[in-house]
């Protein structure tokens, strides 16, 4: 009996040793090789689109092999720094993408009474893997809005860009960058000029094209996007009804076929699945029933 | 009455029992294979399917070649247990526990690569939380999971009286052994109830299997078969698939026959009549496989539509023209060839024609899945070297090696632990025939008088 349980005791650490043989460096050592500590490359974003929680966004690389790659899994803290230190924002993880994302909610709101211009910052520290790193942007309040002003029964697209003044007004910005795009399911669609500049009072006025194809009562989703080291990637997005309306067998199509999207599971073939289903298992239930029945009847017997 | 020395002798015989050397090393090689895929699986698992020769062409390579592979050897459960046993064909009897074993490990290692082709095996729970049910990859997740069921149910229920018998068996099974043995009996003791219920519970899985395996191999010739690719959008792919998995079920169940018979001296059971009757059914599945084959080479050939040609091209006269032959040939020919012949149907002409038609629908599986996706409907203008041709790594055999390891260890695992031929079934059968040997020999009162 003791010489069989040494032969298992050996032929388990012979299937042990195998595992291991076949398991990558580093598996079971518990802990990372971080000897090599790698820099990381930050860059920080301020992301507003108009009515919506303004973001902070980091995306996180690194060199390797001789191209940047992005990095996931890094704790980023977010930073607003004042006279008097920083104040701590929170804290987000990269995802896959190395981006980490952190809204600026109630921190944020509760010290920009009267700020109009802001620094944010933010570290990557003790990571072990990485050295410790941090990048800075300085960010201006603006307002964005857009609408449709329509002129002989021609659509508008109407985007005005402001800015704060010395005193804290308001005031309409000259000469920025406006892109203007339709949203479509795989991207957006660019309309108006390349270089859509806004005027004295703000504005950047772009026909709306006649014919494009909208959802199935005809409504578009306008995006309105500037970009710029002061005042951040700024949006504003608003849906209007001047788009070509989805004819209705679409629609029919959209909700039909075996194509669509989960909800739209066309109902025969949902009976059909569900009920075969039903059926066989409810056979093998019957089946593990009476399996439970003949061990009944055994046990009865014997006793 | 039963003649306890013709059924001692038949119990001994077919009991389970212990490996000797060849038996040791068969495992010892298995598990070595096993634990290497093992071993490049979590290599995979760390560095992603990069390791595998999979790019953005040939996005399914050896793995779900494996996978149709395995769900085709799973088929010959129904085929054996069921479709013979409604035909009334009583020669099946000793045949029934092996394809039924091997129609259990095939089904659960198709599961289980089909999880090791996932880039992200750990978001496996999504197919059920958001799978979309007009997906015929969810179909197949349903019919599957169905399948494992009722091929154990049915693997299982047959099995019982077995059990029972040898429960108390010190002589021929350990004390662990035994108590497993006690525990899977379920009380069993013939009553006449527990016979009804067992009877009726058998008579309906042997039904119902039948349907669901049917559904089983269509359902992944639907996953092929629903996309717009050369070689793949046809409406003939559900019976082809089905009629080449029963094809390779048989010869993988005269396969194991061959060996049990020759490594546990079953030649009594495993008689040349089996071989004679297999092989003949081996011959008609052959047949019919390779008509289905004429039906899906010959009319696209025949039309050769531009979308058709490359993939037609490189099969008959490309790239993989060698393979595409050899399987057609060594695969389906030659098998029908050899075993129309009365001495083809021997067991080792036997043995080795359905190594052949294994391998052979192995490689078919791989010509089926590979080719195709080679041959894009709208090429990549300036694609990669290694998009463009498909060389599975070093990686992906050693886990598709594994994974046919695994399936053959749960095989020789259930073989060296639990009876392959059913015994009580076998005893029964022997007792009918000693009653009519006995009915026939009996002299008629008029001829004692004389």
């Amino acid at each position: 009996m003791r010489r069989q349980t040494k032969r298992h005791s050996s032929s388990l650490c012979m299937f042990a040793l195998v595992i291991m043989l076949f398991l990558p460096n580093g598996y079971l050592s518990g802990q990372e090789d971080y000897s090599e500590k790698k820099k990381a490359r930050i860059t920080l974003d301020y992301l507003h689109t108009t009515s919506e929680t303004p973001m902070l966004r980091a995306i996180i690389k690194t060199r390797e092999e001789g191209i940047y790659q992005t990095v996931p899994g890094v704790k980023v803290a977010f930073f607003l720094d004042q006279g008097g230190g920083a104040l701590s924002l929170g804290e987000a993880i990269s995802n896959s993408r190395g981006v980490a994302l952190l809204p600026l909610t109630t921190a944020f709101s509760n010290h920009s009474d009267s700020i109009f211009s802001r620094h944010f910052s933010v570290r990557i520290q003790g990571q072990g893997e990485f050295y410790d790193a941090d990048k800075e942007i300085v960010i201006t309040e603006s307002q964005m809005e857009m609408g449709i002003e329509v002129i002989d029964s021609i659509p508008f697209v109407q985007v005005y860009f402001g800015v704060p003044d010395s005193t804290g007004r308001m005031v309409p910005l000259e000469e920025m960058l406006i892109n203007l795009f339709v949203e479509r399911l795989f991207g957006a669609l660019p309309i108006g000029d390349d270089y859509e500049m806004t005027d004295v009072e703000g504005l950047v006025s772009v026909q709306l094209p006649a014919g494009i194809p909208g959802d199935v009562e005809g409504n578009l989703r306008l995006i309105a996007r500037t970009e710029s080291d002061e005042y951040g990637l700024r949006s504003a997005r608003i849906t209007v009804p001047y788009g070509q309306a989805l004819a209705k067998g679409h629609q029919e199509w959209e909700k039909a076929t075996l194509y669509s999207a989960r909800s739209n599971v066309p109902l025969p073939l949902l009976l059909t699945v569900n009920g075969l289903l039903l059926g066989i298992w409810a056979v093998i239930i019957y089946i593990l029933v009476q399996i439970f029945q003949i061990r009944k009847v055994g046990a009865k017997s014997s006793s | 009455m039963m003649n306890y020395k013709v059924s001692e002798k038949t119990i001994q015989e077919l009991a389970p029992q212990k490996f000797g050397w060849r038996g040791k090393l068969w495992t010892g090689v298995l598990m070595i294979l096993f634990v290497s895929g093992l071993g490049f699986y979590f290599l995979q698992l760390k560095d992603g399917l990069v390791i595998t020769g999979m790019r953005d062409y040939t996005s399914w390579g050896i793995y779900i070649s494996n996978f149709v592979f395995f769900v085709a050897i799973s088929l010959v459960g129904s085929l054996i247990s069921a479709i013979l046993k409604l035909t009334n064909a009583k020669w099946r009897t000793p045949l029934t526990r092996i394809s039924e074993m091997i129609a259990v490990s095939a089904i659960i290692f198709a599961g289980i690569i089909i999880i090791v082709d996932m880039g992200r095996p750990d978001r496996i729970h999504h197919l059920f939380l958001y799978g979309r049910l007009q997906s015929p990859i969810i179909w197949d997740v349903i019919v599957i999971t169905t399948y494992i069921f009722i091929s154990l149910l049915l693997l299982y229920l047959p099995l019982v009286p077995d059990l029972a018998l040898l429960k108390d068996r010190a002589d021929l099974l350990s004390k662990p052994m035994q108590k497993i043995y006690r525990f899977l009996s379920i009380n069993w003791i013939g009553e006449s109830r527990q016979r009804r219920k067992m009877e009726r519970s058998i008579a309906i899985l042997v039904v119902m299997i039948i349907p669901v395996a049917f559904g089983i191999h269509t359902v992944t010739s639907w996953l092929f078969a629903t996309t717009f690719r050369p070689g793949w959008d046809s409406t003939n792919f559900g019976p082809y698939f089905v009629s080449g998995a029963f094809m390779v079920g048989a010869a993988a169940v005269i396969l194991a026959m061959y060996i049990f018979r020759k490594f546990y001296g079953l030649e009594h059971y495993f008689t040349n009549q089996h071989f004679d009757y297999m092989g003949k059914l081996l011959v008609l599945l052959s047949l019919v496989y390779l008509y289905f084959n004429v039906n899906e080479y010959l009319v696209p050939s025949y039309k050769m539509k531009s979308l058709e040609s490359g993939h037609l091209e490189a099969l008959f006269t490309g790239s993989y023209a060698p393979l595409f032959w050899s399987v057609q040939l060594l695969g389906m020919l030659v098998p029908v060839l050899v075993l129309l012949f009365r001495k083809g149907r021997s067991p080792l002409p036997m043995f080795l024609v359905s190594l052949l038609v294994i391998i052979g629908a192995w490689f078919k599986r791989f010509l089926i899945v590979v080719p195709t996706l080679a041959h894009p409907l709208i090429p990549v203008d300036r694609a990669p070297e290694d998009w463009v041709t498909y060389m599975p790594t070093l990686a992906e055999w050693s886990i598709t090696l594994g994974s046919l390891a695994g399936a053959l260890l749960i095989v020789t695992f259930m073989v060296r632990y639990f009876p392959i031929i059913p015994i009580v079934e076998t005893l029964e059968e022997q007792e009918e025939q000693n009653a009519e040997e006995l009915k026939f020999h009996k002299p008629s009162p008029k001829k004692a008088k004389v």
